[in-house]
């Protein structure tokens, strides 16, 4: 009794003192806490196995001392007592595997759950700072490395702890004097993990970083693969991967090193207490100190020990894997997200004014050639149709990406009836203005589905089918399969350029926006068909307010005013035949443009027929 | 059926870790020693145990015994080491090569591979699928022998130190092997069934974390979370099938232990008081079913990693099994300069498409001169290009390059002569030297200004750090213009005889249009030229116009003569010449 309440005290180093402070050192503690119920059931239930586990030995010593006296009694009861033993424990495994790896899936679910939530909420301007391929190491990489602490990790760390903590009490008890040579060399132990430990963490992470530059490699070399086999570029970029992938190997095998030093020399420190049992413990069996039950006991409590030593290097290794993984994902997750706490506006007070005064906006990072946008005193009225037209790179989808906020405009510049944007919840904003890029993206599901994308209410097909229509699309999509149900694959690959933009206008127009803004998102869709879209679509919309660019400018006659957009300010403003005399670089846009759509034509063959 | 698969497969690539054998049986050789020295211990123990019991103690042989132990114990610390050193670097070897085979060869498949296989999955080939292949050479491979040597060499001790009581206890064996085939089966499905889940979440992150900006749009961060959601709780439930599974297999081991310990305690111990048995064997005996069971469990848990690892070997050694571009070995043909270039009747098909790309085009083009190709998108202008590069081999008919057909060129030289600037310019993460030396390093600053001087780019980056600027992912850090004007400088530093452009349709202010120009001029001197124009001023700086129509030569010849034709090529030239309506 008296060693067992002893040894606490005796383990404080081992962690009862920083207990708390080590648990919440521990990546993502907080799924500890909030898996508290699981988690200690899980302990509850390796407390069990490991106290059956402690149980072992001293039936095997029961079992040896009766074989000396020839009680064959004795031995039965601890032989079918043993295998009593081994049934509960088997029940017991069944269980904290259950209830501690089991609950480490949640963990690692919710976390990927709160990345992904998380990371479509960063701005875009600092979102697009990542790679995409970092962003998914991040997600599935790093969470497999937090999984793996949470569960096993923490499961063999606490396996080790109570293992040792009961084992402790129970040799002591057995003999205290082989106890004390036991542990003879433990305190070599911390020496050792903390010298070795932390230079395997030291090249861990540097290899980490190598292998995820290599992996960045290997996405240029393969996304410009044209580019590098025009340019003969196969042996270049062989040595350059080359050169990576040898930095790679020699943090490698540095790490290997002493990883491979570590867990041999811990493991020969508990042989060693085998060692000294055989030697002292065989001395005190012949001075008849001990039973024979006793020094074999003791063995098998040693081999057990030899567990938690084990145990220390793996949890280390995890732990300090899984610390890597916590600081790249709470990188992502401490990026500010877009703040969206704005109230709703009640709806008949917003109908699309849109206004811009005095926006000035540049992409910081770049001083001189910074590029940057001034615009002052613009506004598209109700039910207006501006035309939006300027060279490539003079601002046009800048400005697109500011009136949605996906990049942030400065406070009091975009007003939105007379009410800054900026206080204007995102979702509100983004659902009351629409918007088409001409880069379309869709996502592999259904037409349906992407018609609804991100809408609260349900779509009747009568509304799909309307939106269909006046974005030109309906009969293709009639024709298709499934209908609107059908598969579109990955990113929409299924379908054509032109198919995919229309798609994406019939999108738009679903929501119901007030203000809706084309981003020249008719490129892959030929003159006659953008021709007929803008008219069935302006017919059908008069109340829709629109902001429409395009390199094409064939449509800008319809427009009720162009502006025209120059290295970021708008030069000239009016309409298509105040323009076409008034403004020079609208008279070579719309020139350009024209001869274009001429040659578009003849080399169709309409105009030869 | 499936390990006969597996064998296949590891068979296949064999001959690319061939030269690891060596190193690979010197891991295997020390797996071998540690395992003998683990299998002594006990014996040693045993000993001990009698010569403490023996009447009288023999103190004597007890220190022996101790001596030895230590020894044991020493050495077997230190081929530990060597093992696990040996092992470690060794599948760091195997994946270096393996990770560099893979990728020289994948960048080594025709044009067409890339139209199919996204660059996402490639990279997985690379980095993940090699890994864990690596994987089964080292870790599995050395914890599997490692386990199945000492499975083995215990079973062969306890039948060598008492066949009698090894063949009861070992009565549970078929037992334990049973066992594991069934819930092995079991947990193998589950195993299965989660990476398949996983690979969801994957493909799902891929997709949506490079449309984040339409997410934003759309406002549908909510529907995707759900659908995310959705898929990770799939993940989820799979995940905890498997851990079920996995749950139920140890308990067994764990019994099938307890039948064995009990045996022996009971039988054994009954046979040692009856004198039939040493009590020193016993105590061997007790140490060697711990032994025997603790590898058991290591071989379920290591079942699911060589599974998966099996999975990428597979893909890996499909990447192998892919024929990459062939090329003509023979010697390298030589060229003046300039060369000229001729089609003889090429007609072209893309494997994915059924319409002809091209259909049966002939043209010459001289030493020295320049070509516009005139068309509608489709038409074939990029096809053209692509099949002079050796992209795509022509269907029918040949190509030449100053007399000799083209596939009698190597594609490297070829591709050195025959310089191509794409519609879309890319440009290498790193510096702007980087990008203009590319392969070659003995450049010198002086030249590379030179060039970025003629392309009519050093003005707009000699303030930003010059050759030094740094041009991030994606170039997001320089104008179109810009980046244009650069890749020209690019081509004006490979010097190439012959030139394919493949004009930027995007309209430039004038100014930019203006430095275009005479960057395009500074291009085409002095070299024989194909270029795929958009516009007029382009058209009028060539010596010879080509206009295609869904993949038909419709009109060939010089400005003036397609004029004189009054065909296609007239109508839009007339459209050109039309000043602004004022």
């Amino acid at each position: 009794m008296e060693s067992q309440s002893n040894s606490p005290e005796k383990n404080n180093s081992f962690g009862f003192l920083g207990l708390k402070k080590k648990i919440k050192d521990y990546p993502f503690s907080r799924f500890l806490f909030k898996y508290k119920s699981p988690y200690l059931k899980g302990f509850f239930w390796l407390l069990f196995v490991d106290f059956l586990n402690i149980v072992q030995p001293l039936l095997v010593k029961m079992a040896m001392d009766a074989l000396v006296p020839g009680a064959i009694r004795a031995v039965i009861i601890a032989a079918v007592a043993y295998l009593v033993v081994m049934v509960l424990q088997s029940i017991g495994r069944y269980w904290w595997r259950v209830y501690l790896i089991g609950t480490a899936n949640y963990v690692a679910s919710d976390l990927r759950k709160e990345l992904y939530e998380h990371l479509q909420k960063i701005p875009l301007m600092r979102y697009h700072r990542y790679r995409t391929g970092d962003l998914m190491s991040r997600a599935t990489n790093d969470i497999e490395s937090i999984r793996m602490a949470l569960g096993p990790g923490i499961l063999v760390a606490l396996d080790a702890v109570i293992m040792f903590l009961m084992l402790v009490p129970a040799m002591l008890w057995l003999s205290w004097k082989l106890t004390l040579l036991t542990f003879a060399f433990y305190p070599l132990v911390p020496l050792l993990t903390a010298k070795i430990g932390n230079k395997v963490d030291f090249f861990f992470e540097k290899m980490q970083s190598r292998l995820s530059q290599m992996s960045a490699y290997a996405q240029e070399t393969f996304s410009g693969i044209r580019l590098i086999k025009a340019l003969v570029l196969e042996n270049h970029s062989d040595r350059k991967f080359r050169q990576l992938s040898a930095e790679f190997v020699n943090e490698g095998q540095r790490l290997a090193k002493y990883e491979s030093v570590f867990s041999p020399s811990l493991s020969f420190l508990t042989q060693m207490g085998t060692f000294f049992i055989l030697f002292f413990g065989g001395k005190d069996v012949i001075a008849g100190a001990i039973s024979v039950g006793t020094f074999i006991a003791f063995q098998r409590f040693v081999v057990q020990l030899s567990w938690p030593m084990e145990a220390i290097g793996w949890s280390v290794t995890m732990t300090r894997e899984a610390k890597a993984a916590e600081r790249r994902i709470e990188q992502v997750l401490q990026e500010n997200s877009v703040e969206d706490t704005y109230p709703a506006i009640t709806s008949s007070s917003l109908e699309a004014e849109l206004e811009i005064r005095d926006l000035q906006f540049g992409f910081m990072q770049e001083k001189e050639s910074g590029f940057s946008l001034a615009l002052n005193g613009l506004e598209i009225p109700t039910g207006k149709k501006i035309g939006l037209v300027g060279p490539v790179g003079s601002g046009k989808t800048t400005l697109f990406n500011l009136l949605l906020r996906l990049y942030e405009p400065p406070p009091g510049t975009v007003f939105l009836r007379d009410k800054d944007i900026r206080t204007i919840g995102l979702n509100e904003l983004r659902n009351r203005v629409g918007s088409v890029e001409q880069q379309v993206t869709l996502f592999g599901e259904s037409v349906a589905t992407n018609l609804g994308m991100g809408l609260k209410r349900e779509l009747s097909s009568g509304q799909m089918e309307q939106a269909l229509k006046v974005a030109g699309i309906w009969e293709e999509v009639e024709a298709l399969k499934g209908s609107l149900e059908t598969f579109i694959g990955e990113k929409g690959v299924t379908l054509s350029g032109g198919q995919r933009q229309r798609l994406a206008l019939a999108r738009a127009l679903l929501r119901q926006p007030e203000l809706l803004l084309l981003d020249d998102c008719f490129s892959a869709v030929d003159v006659e068909c953008e021709q007929q879209i803008i008219e069935r679509f302006f017919e059908a919309y008069p109340k829709l307010s629109i902001l429409f660019s395009s390199h094409r400018l064939s449509v800008m006659p319809r427009m009720d005013e162009i502006w025209v957009m120059e290295s970021g300010k708008i030069i000239s403003r009016g309409k298509h035949s105040t323009l076409i005399r008034n403004c020079h670089l609208y008279r070579s846009l719309w020139r350009e443009s024209e001869r274009e759509v001429e040659r578009e034509r003849l080399e169709t063959g309409e105009i030869l027929l | 059926m499936k390990p006969k698969v597996h064998f296949e497969v590891i068979r296949k690539l064999w001959p690319h870790l061939k030269e690891f054998r060596f190193r690979l049986m010197g891991g295997v050789l020390l797996i071998v020693v540690t395992t003998s020295f683990d299998l002594i211990g006990p014996i040693l123990i045993g000993r001990a145990a009698d010569a403490v019991v023996a009447t009288p103690a023999n103190v004597n042989l007890l220190t022996k015994i101790c001596v030895g132990f230590f020894l044991v114990i020493l050495f077997k610390a230190i081929s530990e080491m060597l093992q696990a050193v040996t092992i470690q670097t060794t599948g760091l070897l195997i994946t270096q090569r393996l990770r560099l085979r893979v990728f020289e060869r994948i960048t080594r498949f025709p044009m067409a591979y890339f139209d199919e296989h996204s660059s996402g999955r490639l990279i997985t080939r690379v980095i993940n699928d090699v890994r864990s292949l690596s994987e089964l050479f080292t870790a599995s491979m050395s914890v599997l022998a490692l386990d199945v040597m000492v499975i083995i060499g215990t079973i062969v001790a306890m039948l060598i130190l008492d066949l009698k009581l090894a063949g009861l206890i070992l009565l549970t064996f078929p037992c334990v092997v049973w066992a594991i085939a069934y819930f092995g089966e079991k947990l193998s499905e589950a195993y299965r069934e989660a990476r398949a889940r996983l690979s969801e979440i994957n493909s799902f992150l891929g997709e949506n974390v490079s449309a984040m900006a339409t997410i934003h749009r759309l406002g549908a961060q909510e529907a995707r979370k759900r659908s995310f959601e959705g898929i990770v709780g799939h993940h989820q439930e799979a995940l905890m099938k498997s851990i079920h599974a996995y749950a139920q297999v140890q308990p067994w081991a764990n019994l099938l232990n307890g039948i064995a310990m009990a045996t022996l305690l009971g039988v054994g111990g009954v046979w040692v008081i009856q004198g039939k048995v040493k009590v020193g064997i016993m105590v061997a005996f007790l140490a060697y079913i711990r032994n025997l069971f603790q590898p058991i469990r290591d071989l379920v848990e290591k079942y699911n990693v060589v599974l998966s690892a099996l999975v990428s070997a597979e893909r890996v050694a499909r990447v192998f099994d892919e024929p990459i571009e062939k090329d003509s070995l023979g010697k390298v043909p030589q060229i003046s300069r300039p060369c000229g270039l001729k089609f003889q009747n090429v007609s072209f098909t893309y494997q994915t498409r059924e319409e002809k790309a091209l259909d049966c085009i002939s043209f010459e083009l001289l030493p020295g001169k320049t070509m516009a190709i005139v068309g509608a998108t489709g038409s074939g202008k990029s096809t053209i290009a692509r099949l002079l590069l050796r992209f795509y081999d022509p269907t029918h008919g040949t190509i030449f390059l100053g007399e000799i057909p083209l596939e009698q060129w190597p594609r490297s030289t070829l591709r050195k002569h025959v310089g191509f600037i794409p519609q879309d310019v890319y440009l290498f993460e790193g510096s702007v030297r980087d990008n203009l030396m590319l392969a070659n390093a003995e450049l010198s600053d002086l030249y590379l200004i030179e060039q970025c001087k003629k392309a009519q780019v050093w003005d707009f980056i000699e303030k930003r750090g010059g050759l030094d600027l740094v041009i991030d992912e994606g170039g997001h850090n320089l104008s179109l213009g810009e980046k244009q004007l650069l890749s020209f400088a690019r081509m004006l530093v490979l010097d190439p005889e012959v030139l394919v452009m493949d004009e930027a349709t995007a309209s430039l202010d004038n100014a930019s249009e203006a430095r275009l120009m005479v960057a395009i001029r500074e291009l085409i001197k002095g070299r024989t030229a194909l270029i795929i124009a958009h516009r007029l001023s382009t058209i009028e700086s060539c010596d010879q116009v080509i206009v295609l129509e869904k993949g038909i030569l419709k009109e060939q010849g010089s400005i003036p003569e397609l004029r004189k034709q009054q065909g296609l090529f007239d109508k839009f030239y007339q459209l050109y010449q039309e000043g602004p309506p004022c």
